[in-house]
């Protein structure tokens, strides 16, 4: 496929296919950020009623993780989502 | 036998669901079978987001433009380490749903193991009492005979009192009742009762030193058993001229417009009539197709063996466990003729206790195109149903009446069973307060409530019957024994 190059300022040029594709990668992961978000919520309590004892400890621990660990998936999607912003940012030529 | 891992917190904690049967071995609280079915959806979620993930990764050439390279790289290494976070969390959710399931799994197993040795053990122990102490086996008989349908001769020689004294010693029995209401409603009572029923035969084989191997295979066979039982304890009281059963006639009681269609399995308990008519039966239309019929049948109206004109009495109670007919099955077979069901007529049958029984009894006929069944606290575990008959039944442990059933050998409905030991609804100023309809609609508002797979299978059933349904009409009806039981 042609790309035509486009001047920006600070000197460099950036064709419009890498724009659109920093454009598709960030419209598409504040899809999955959404779908995280929303699964996260399906996610069970850790401190209900089910098990007690031993079990109880190994569930509760089980889904405290997992919990924690959808806060650091979705704390990388933010990040990389604010990198994609600020690459888009800089490649269309603005401060 | 109580689930021992669960943990109170707040209701359902407390007093859960206990989930078993429909064709599966495992046994949990509807609780942890959501908590299952929940971390089984995150899993897939997340391989769904993952596979987006990846694809993201690749959209974007870093080389393509110098000066963003940065944010670029910066965007990129955010994305492969949420793929690796995310790959974790997957499997994790994952083997958390499968450690579930293979708990339920696993307890199930054990309970079934558990109810198997404790049957075997009661049936040992009754075989032994019959084969080395007869003079002890010989007393103890009636009494455990008459846990399947309360003691025979006591019960016998009561309803042959005259009134007057029947009535002191129903005062005196009462006060009796009241007194031990706590542990007649014990869940191990429950379970002793249970257990009892189920070693009838094999004191009676002991007591004729027949091998126990054979006692096991008659059993097998069918030939002996709860309904065995009980038939032996209704072919004696025939003799003595009580629990013989008579002709019925059933009439109208009235009829209305219905407004609404059943929204739950609380709204169905709530429909059972509780009033004069024994039969209720609700009539939808649907577009294009016959019209199809709701039937809810109440319990238990008439304790006495004898003398009485109410077919929902203990003769049919004894009746319908024995020989799989009663006064108040045909009850309700003239009501459904009357509002026109035929055996290709659509229709669900709902009862409690009694109601429960006589339910199953008609589903169990084949005389009737049954397309679903709800009992509560019914001694239906006798009662062979059709698998294809999507079946809930509701038990609280601590009830003895569908205790006196025996085991579920013959059908497999999804079993929900709840300890409602303590519970407001528990302590009614009642005999048996864990059997009250008000008690068993408690626990039908926690099933409506309930997401475990089984259930919303049956819910899934019931609600399709209903769906497009127009409710049409409600009627009641009434029936009565044409003469009196041993008249």
């Amino acid at each position: 496929m042609h790309t035509m190059a486009v001047s920006v300022m600070g000197g460099g040029s950036v064709d419009p296919a890498f724009l659109l594709a920093l454009e598709n990668q960030q419209r598409r992961l504040r899809a999955v950020i959404d779908r995280v978000d929303e699964v996260r919520g399906r996610l069970p309590s850790a401190q209900g009623g089910i098990w007690r004892g031993p079990a109880h400890s190994v569930y509760s621990s089980s889904v405290d993780r997992l919990t924690g660990e959808f806060g650091t998936i979705q704390a990388r999607l933010e990040a990389s989502l604010a990198a994609t912003g600020a690459a888009l940012s800089v490649a269309a030529g603005q401060p | 036998m109580a689930l021992n891992v669960m943990t109170p917190s707040g209701d359902g904690g407390e007093h859960p669901l206990i989930i078993s049967g429909g064709g599966s071995i495992a046994v949990g609280t509807d609780e942890l079978f959501a908590a299952s079915s929940a971390l089984r959806s995150v899993s897939v979620e997340l391989g769904i987001c993952l596979r987006e993930l990846t694809a993201i990764d690749g959209l974007v050439q870093p080389g393509r433009a110098p000066l963003a390279q940065g944010s670029v790289r910066l965007a990129e290494q955010g994305i492969r380490d949420a793929v690796g976070l995310m790959a974790r969390a997957r499997d994790t959710a994952d083997g958390l749903h499968v450690a579930l399931d293979r708990s339920a799994d696993a307890y199930g197993i054990v309970e079934r193991v558990a109810e198997r040795l404790s049957s075997e053990v009661a049936a040992r122990i009754g075989y032994g009492l019959g084969f080395f102490l007869p003079a002890i086996a010989i007393g103890a008989l009636p009494g455990l005979i008459g846990l399947s349908g309360i003691a025979l001769p006591g019960v016998i020689a009561f309803s042959l009192l005259p009134p007057e004294q029947r009535a002191e010693l129903t005062t005196a029995l009462q006060g009796w009742l009241h007194a031990n209401s706590g542990v007649l409603s014990d869940p191990l009572f429950a379970s002793f009762v249970r257990h009892a029923v189920m070693s009838v035969d094999d004191v009676g084989a002991g007591l004729l030193h027949a091998p126990p191997e054979l006692a096991g295979a008659l059993g097998l066979l069918g030939i002996t058993g709860v309904a065995a039982s009980s038939g032996a304890v209704v072919g004696a009281g025939r003799g003595m001229g009580v629990l013989g059963e008579t002709a019925v006639r059933t009439h109208q009681v009235s009829t209305k417009p219905l407004a609404t269609t059943p929204t739950g399995w609380d709204d169905r308990a709530g429909r059972i009539p509780r009033g004069e008519a024994q039969v209720r039966i609700d009539r939808y239309s649907v577009g294009g197709q016959p019209d199809r019929f709701e039937v809810f049948i109440s319990g238990t109206r008439e304790f006495a063996l004898g003398g009485d004109t109410q077919p929902w009495d203990m003769t049919s109670n004894l009746n319908g466990i024995a020989v799989g007919d009663s006064g108040s099955v045909r009850a309700v077979e003239q009501a459904m003729a009357e509002a026109g069901i035929t055996a290709e007529t659509p229709v669900l049958l709902t009862g409690h206790s009694q109601g429960g029984l006589v339910a199953a009894l008609v589903a169990g006929s084949g005389d009737y195109d049954v397309r679903g069944l709800y009992t509560l606290g019914a001694p239906a575990a006798d009662v062979s149903v059709p698998h294809a008959v999507p079946w809930i039944a509701v038990e609280h442990t601590g009830d003895i009446v569908p205790a006196t059933s025996g085991e579920w050998v013959s059908s497999d409905p999804v079993l929900v069973r709840r300890d409602i030991t303590g519970l407001p609804s528990a302590t009614s100023d009642s005999f048996f307060p864990t059997h009250m309809l008000p008690a068993y609609r408690d626990t039908a508002v926690l099933l409506d409530g309930a997401t475990e797979g089984r259930v919303a299978e049956v819910d899934r059933r019931f609600t399709d019957f209903t769906e497009t349904a127009i409710p049409v009409s409600s009627t009641t009806y009434r029936s009565v024994r044409t003469t009196p039981v041993g008249g």
